[in-house]
């Protein structure tokens, strides 16, 4: 565990490093970040000062929910950025590389490159999200722990997805647009889903559990959300982990190292 | 003119080499159509009007916003910024075709692939959601509807080759880009119909070009405007596009005189 965390923190080092080689792209990607977060935030500020509630939630944990969004969103792109260049591994044969090494071809796959850009921006989102939670009333230490948990929750379904995704560049090489497919899914979540008619709403919730991911720790810190409910949402968890694991398992026996 | 009915030909057949990429293309532009629609949709279920808007025009507004997508913003001009960067321009200035027309016809087959999928796809949202939508019947409406597109079709395409140009002097086209799209969803009028935002704002946003590539045309669709909002409405994009048009060639020149062909 500690050789792994070691290895993570020089990689990231690395990555960092990559980043001032470009500054003028790299501040400008971090602008268009922070200018969709914030249009999008005034879209609904917009909205909601004009409607007062949208599905049953009122202004401020509307914010929550998009702000909790955010976190879970820009903390994924911060540790899993490298699954965005990992298609060009597969067709070019260049993972082969990465078995050979000393470290889980998983783990390099997966956290091999950390994105800066979005590690800037959770540090004001978290402050946000505690100026937001203050403006809540009937919160308690409980709900807070939920919210945490169900926070970690999040970011583990998500990594069974980024793994999902990986596996799939393995298994075929034509799809080019899954992780992106993923992300536009996931961005279902910036609004609670309940928005949302049947049957897409079961299916943001079981298929592709953006609801869990993205909605259940606002809803468990607003008391919506029951423990059975919190303890479904790690059972839920645990599956996709697992069934992640294992396509990724499966995958690897089909990588023909094409063009290597 | 054979010639760049081949270039549309070829341009069109590599949507059929990667179908299955295509198809997860148009994929992601209805999820993003299906967010705001079922966002608008949740804010009507508690109000019967919202920002001078009724549900069926808001909904339609969002619907045809996968037309817009397909007729207006869809490009291949992304590839001008790479072709430059690569040295790739080299092959297209010593070969008898006008770079504008074939990237022009380039895009035209883009436009194409996306307005027939868009076709399909309207139907069959329509089918699925079963929205109140507002169907525009009145002919002298559509009409300027089919021309603010050709408008805001070319407008787009100016802005598009203007970004790429900018690969003349950077290897850094993507970041501009990104910023782009992101003004372009919010500034354009892909989220929310742009009126419905505080009125000296509105009225700087008509001013810039975006408001004539989403907004301008769905508000024409959507019809009774008055007589000075839709003359006014043609004059800027108007004026935007010959503006944009004299920019575009300017850097064009500008940049030729750079180019080093460097990557070849």
């Amino acid at each position: 565990m500690r050789k792994y965390l070691r290895v993570w923190f020089l990689l990231s080092i690395a990555t960092f490093q990559s980043f001032f080689v470009s500054r003028f792209g790299a501040g400008l990607f971090l602008l268009g970040k922070m200018i969709r977060f914030l249009f999008f935030g005034l879209f609904l500020i917009l909205l909601l000062s004009r409607t007062k509630v949208l599905a049953g939630y009122n202004i401020w944990q509307i914010i929550l929910f998009y702000l909790t969004f955010n976190l879970i969103d820009s903390a994924t792109q911060m540790l899993f950025r490298k699954v965005y260049r990992f298609r060009e591994q597969i067709v070019k044969g260049g993972f082969d590389l990465t078995l050979v090494k000393p470290v889980n071809s998983l783990f390099n796959s997966l956290l091999g490159w950390t994105d800066i850009l979005d590690f800037i921006t959770l540090f004001p989102l978290a402050i946000m999200i505690g100026f937001t939670i203050s403006k809540i009333p009937e919160i308690n230490f409980i709900r807070i722990i939920y919210y945490l948990i169900l926070i970690i929750n999040g970011l583990l379904i998500a990594t069974a997805f980024h793994i999902i995704v990986l596996s799939l560049a393995i298994l075929t090489t034509e799809i080019d647009h899954t992780i992106m497919i993923y992300r536009d899914f996931t961005g279902m979540g910036k609004v609670p889903i309940n928005i949302y008619a049947e049957p897409l709403r079961s299916f943001l919730t079981f298929v592709i559990p953006v609801g869990i991911m993205m909605n259940f720790p606002v809803d468990a810190l607003i008391g919506a959300l029951s423990f059975s409910g919190v303890l479904i949402a790690i059972a839920i968890c645990a599956i996709f982990l697992s069934l992640s694991l294992f396509l990724w398992k499966y995958a690897l026996r089909y990588y023909t190292s094409a063009s290597s | 003119m054979k010639k760049y009915f081949y270039i549309f030909k070829n341009s069109l057949s590599e949507y059929f080499a990667y179908r299955l990429n295509f198809f997860l293309w148009r994929l992601r532009v209805i999820i993003t159509v299906l967010i705001n629609f079922f966002l608008w949709q949740a804010i009507f279920q508690s109000n019967k009007n919202v920002f001078g808007y009724q549900e069926p025009q808001i909904l339609t507004y969002m619907i045809l916003i996968t037309l817009i997508e397909s007729v207006v913003l869809s490009t291949q001009t992304q590839k001008v910024a790479y072709e430059i960067n690569s040295g790739a321009l080299s092959r297209l200035l010593i070969v008898p075709i006008n770079f504008f027309t074939f990237n022009f016809i380039r895009d035209l087959s883009d436009k194409t692939i996306n307005t027939i999928c868009a076709m399909i796809e309207i139907p069959f949202l329509l089918i699925i959601l079963k929205p109140p939508v507002y169907i525009q019947t009145n002919f002298l409406w559509l009409i300027l509807f089919v021309f603010t597109l050709i408008f805001a079709a070319i407008i787009y395409f100016e802005i598009n080759m203007i970004l790429s140009f900018i690969g003349f002097w950077s290897k850094e086209t993507w970041a501009p880009r990104f910023i782009f799209y992101i003004l372009l969803m919010f500034l354009a009028g892909n989220y929310f119909p742009l009126d419905i935002l505080p009125h000296p704002l509105y009225q700087i946003f008509l001013l810039m070009p975006f408001s004539y590539l989403v907004f301008f045309p769905l508000k024409i669709y959507l019809g009774n405007l008055t007589f000075s909002f839709v003359f006014n409405g043609l004059v800027v994009a108007l004026l935007w596009i010959f503006l944009l048009w004299y920019f575009m060639y300017f850097l064009w020149n500008r940049g030729l005189k750079v180019y080093t062909a460097e990557g070849i």
